[in-house]
């Protein structure tokens, strides 16, 4: 395991408050205090955002799970890349594109045909969405992430490309079909 | 404006803009479109309403009550944390903001590093600080569900320890129709080499071989220093039929593939079989044999459809045409079910197929029977003779079993040979069974010589390192481990049959290497032997020393031992020889000893139904942790001699918590503790938050962990094995 290294390389924009400084260098430290700081301002939005990615609670739960786990030796890294916010929810949506390509993977394989254990079941609890957040919840994954990354997330179409690995045509054409059937679902 | 002008500007305004566009223009890019889309917008209602739709997709409208994690997460966080789980984060590169082309390397080295805190223990393979994550990449497979001799493409995202590879090896543990139950022995075949490319990714392929119809599935290097096995699952090809159902036989080698390996995959496998199989006996007979396996053969719900499915194939097989398998088939299954129904099978089973598989077993089993009755092991043996040469293939291997030992306790030279030879034609690992053969001619003074041969054989054999040879997820450096056991082993019955044979000196040679090597007291013993013979008393006392402090040694042993050991060295000699065998007890049980964590704090439950938490009963002290099932007779068998050990190792301070496999109290379960003295404190795995967290399958299982709550040795299946590892680690902590 590597030495922390020196919290010169935090250097944080002036719209960060001052004390986020003291909290990144004892998240760094690995200090549970820092981390579970870091949780209470910033969770619950990455919480949504990986839920609008994956529509399900529990995998929602499961990637800030492991980004919150991954944090401390992950801020290491975390040079002047802007406000932390925006750099968390980079990390979330990454998080989030690499479990729906693992979700693909093993559906792809016959194991995952299994019929479920009694108990292995994961429940989703019912949220109050709009009808619009339930159309976009309803959607195909892939056409799903295409939607959130651009309407919800404000992504460009290569950004949208890059980080789900397509052309920047099919993002288009894929942010198309998204529209087209929450417009046949909704209007 | 004329006609034709006003029929084409109500086409440019009535073609709707492609929806993206709306959102181009919501989002204030693309401005060339920006006029003609707003003229559009003017004249339709229907564009409008999509734009309002895009608009209230904004993130500001998302924070509907209820979208926020539950209270529990943030425990689960620095649970994991304090567990020493760690999660390698994908690298940040700048996407936001950036026009560049998309850097597609650093996407794949975000994958490579896919994290997998997935509910399992993390097992550190190559280096002692293997983050989580680092050990399982992503394997697809294309397509997932070939055909029978169809070529598979792969596409491996290496994880991060075989990421740096200009090549990885994709090793497959190939079934055929015939293939048999568990994985002993089976050779691991270099399915493809998968290159790396220029993305990173690693690509190959390789063709199905016609006779295959399910493979296993692991990347390694090319030197096997790292083994990526998906975290234990394996990946794994079901061969299919054309409409990409699985093959009856795919699913059939699955669950022979699961066996000792997965026993609840391999019920799902059987659940899988009937599902898709509904009218073959075969996927109803594996499904009641995993039930009987894991004990929920008693379920009411489990009863009852068996009973139904009994009757069904009952009429089937009596109305129509049954072949000689299906009757055998018959009997089996309604064994135990219906005693009439099995009567009449088994009887027509008798009376027309005698030799199929089912029938030959129960034969076996009635001419075993005569001999518990008379004890003329010359007459069984001969109609276990009679019985071999008409058996088929298959169950000639158990009557070879049975015939061996017979013939062994008879100690006849000649039927030994024959029945080790016959023996020999089963499944199972040739390698291991022709070392236990070797190892059994020494100890057989008329074949001892051609044991010791054998034996010398068996250990030149093992200086090689086959590849063919490595278990699925073998390493190289696991192999040699697994190997310089095996050596040690045969070294110590070389040394012990050199001892039997009266060549004291050649004993001593080879019996000090295997002292130097581990601890084993059956080494030790015979190099106290050995040097007895020769005159060495000192050595003998420093053997004696170490046979006296381990702690599965009785104290009789050590008590008688004593007097002697204090004349020849003195009370202050023996001991301070007996200080240096403890001494080296503990470094070298020790060298064994691979810390993992726990998964989190598993809740159990008591037999009064309170919910407890395993760091609770540990309470930071030395804790064995003995999982058993009251439906596994190995685990029952063993559990005097676990709650022995716990007795004893509370005197020390080492805890024991026994942990069974059952989700509630109940009055039956108390009666089986009280009938059988258990007196070690007994919890209830209720949530399944024990095995999990130890990642365990199976009992019995025992584990140590040590005072900071980490497993501190693999799992073993023997109560005097784990008493020695608790014993050695509480002395290391003292």
């Amino acid at each position: 395991m590597k030495m922390p290294r020196p919290h010169a390389v935090l250097t944080l924009q002036s719209s960060e408050p001052l004390t986020q400084d003291k909290v990144l260098g004892r998240t760094i430290a690995g200090d549970p205090s820092g981390i579970a700081e870091l949780y209470e301002r910033h969770a619950a939005s990455l919480f949504r955002t990986a839920y609008r990615m994956l529509g399900s609670r529990a995998d929602a739960e499961d990637v800030v799970h492991d980004l919150f786990v991954g944090l401390p030796e992950a801020l290491r890294r975390y040079e002047d890349r802007g406000r932390l916010d925006q750099w968390l929810t980079r990390i979330i949506i990454r998080l989030s594109l690499m479990h729906l390509r693992n979700e693909r993977r093993r559906r792809s394989t016959p194991l995952m045909d299994m019929p479920q254990l009694a108990g292995t079941e994961r429940s989703d609890a019912r949220l109050e969405l709009t009808e619009l957040e339930q159309a976009v919840m309803a959607l195909p994954t892939g056409l799903r992430a295409v939607f959130v990354l651009r309407q919800v997330e404000g992504y460009s179409y290569e950004e949208i490309a890059a980080l789900l690995d397509i052309s920047v045509g099919a993002s288009r054409v894929r942010l198309t079909r998204a529209i087209e059937r929450l417009r046949r679902t909704l209007l | 404006m004329s006609f034709i002008d006003k029929v084409t500007v109500m086409h440019y305004f009535s073609r709707h803009p492609a929806h993206a566009e709306l959102s181009d223009f919501l989002a204030g890019s693309d401005p060339g479109a920006r006029s003609r889309i707003a003229s559009h917008l003017e004249h339709c209602q229907s564009c409008r309403d999509v734009l309002q739709l895009l608009r209230g997709a904004s993130a500001s409208q998302w924070n509907a009550p209820g979208t926020e994690p539950s209270p529990e997460l943030l425990a689960r966080i620095l649970e994991s944390r304090a567990s020493d789980a760690r999660v390698i984060l994908p690298s940040d590169t700048q996407i936001a903001g950036s026009r560049s082309t998309p850097n597609r390397l650093s996407l794949i080295a975000a994958a490579a590093v896919i994290l997998a805190v997935i509910g399992g223990v993390l097992v550190t393979r190559t280096a002692s600080d293997v983050e989580a994550g680092a050990t399982s990449g992503t394997l697809v497979l294309n397509p997932a569900m070939p055909r029978p001799g169809q070529t598979v493409s792969v596409t491996y995202r290496a994880a991060a320890m075989l990421a740096n590879q200009p090549t990885l090896v994709l090793r497959a543990r190939m079934r055929d129709t015939g293939s048999e139950s568990y994985n002993a022995g089976f050779p691991t075949v270099r399915a493809a080499m998968l290159q790396r490319g220029a993305d990173g990714d690693f690509t190959g392929h390789f063709v199905i071989p016609a006779n295959i119809v399910y493979a296993a599935l692991a990347v390694a290097d090319t030197s096997a220093q790292s083994v990526d096995d998906n975290a234990g699952r394996d990946w794994e090809i079901l061969v299919s039929d054309s409409t990409g159902k699985p093959l009856f036989t795919a699913l059939d080698q699955r669950a022979n593939d699961m066996m000792g390996r997965n026993w609840e995959e391999g019920l799902a496998t059987a659940h899988r079989m009937v599902a898709l199989y509904p009218r073959d006996l075969r996927a109803w007979s594996w499904l009641r044999a995993f039930n009987r396996w894991l004990g929920k053969v008693g379920d009411d719900s489990i009863r009852v459809r068996d009973r139904a499915q009994l009757a069904k194939f009952d009429s089937m097989f009596t109305n129509g045409v049954a072949s000689d398998a299906d009757i055998g088939r018959m009997a089996w299954f309604a064994d135990g079910i219906d005693s009439s129904i099995a009567a009449h099978w088994r009887a027509r089973l008798m009376q027309q197929a005698p030799r199929n598989s089912f029938a030959v077993q129960w034969r076996l089993i009635a001419i075993l029977d005569t001999l518990h009755q008379r004890n003329d092991t010359a007459t069984v043996l001969r109609q276990m003779d009679a019985l071999w040469d008409s058996a088929p293939l298959d169950p000639k291997a158990q009557i070879a079993t049975y015939a061996t030992g017979m013939a062994m306790d008879a100690a006849d030279t000649t039927l030994i040979k024959l029945w080790t030879t016959r023996q020999a034609l089963g499944g199972g690992d040739k390698r291991d069974f022709a070392r236990w053969v070797a190892t059994q001619f020494t100890k057989i003074p008329a074949l001892r010589a051609e044991g010791i041969k054998l034996v010398r054989n068996e250990m030149d054999s093992l200086a090689i390192l086959h590849p063919s040879e490595q278990a699925l997820d073998e390493t190289i450096a696991e192999q040699r481990a697994r190997h310089n056991v095996s050596r040690r082993n045969l070294l110590a019955t070389l040394g012990q049959a050199l001892v039997a044979s009266g060549d004291y000196a050649g004993a001593r040679q080879v019996l000090d290497e295997a002292v130097s090597k581990g601890w084993n007291l059956e080494v030790f013993r015979a190099v106290r032997t050995a040097s007895l013979a020769a005159g060495d008393t000192a050595h003998a006392l420093t053997m004696a020393a170490r046979i006296s402090v381990d702690p599965r040694t009785s104290p009789t042993f050590t008590d008688s031992l004593r007097p002697v050991a204090e004349r020849v060295l003195g009370a202050a000699g023996w001991n301070a020889e007996l200080a240096t065998a403890r001494k080296e007890f503990v470094k070298r049980m020790l060298e064994s000893s691979t810390p993992r964590s726990i998964r989190g704090d598993p809740r159990l439950r008591d037999l009064d139904g309170q919910t407890t938490k395993l760091s609770a009963l540990a309470q930071g002290k030395v804790t064995i942790v003995a999982f058993w099932s009251r439906f596994c007779g190995p685990a029952i068998e063993d559990l005097p001699v676990m709650n022995a050990v716990a007795t004893r190792l509370a005197k020390s301070g080492v805890r024991v918590v026994s942990v069974v496999d059952e989700a509630n109290s109940s009055a039956a379960l108390k009666q089986f503790l009280r009938d059988r003295k258990v007196t070690m404190p007994t919890y209830l795995d209720s949530w399944h938050e024990g095995s999990r967290a130890f990642n365990q399958w199976g009992t019995p299982d025992y584990y140590v962990i040590d005072a900071d709550g980490r497993i501190r040795f693999a799992g073993t299946n023997s109560a005097e094995t784990v008493l020695a590892r608790a014993e050695a680690l509480r002395m290391s902590e003292n």
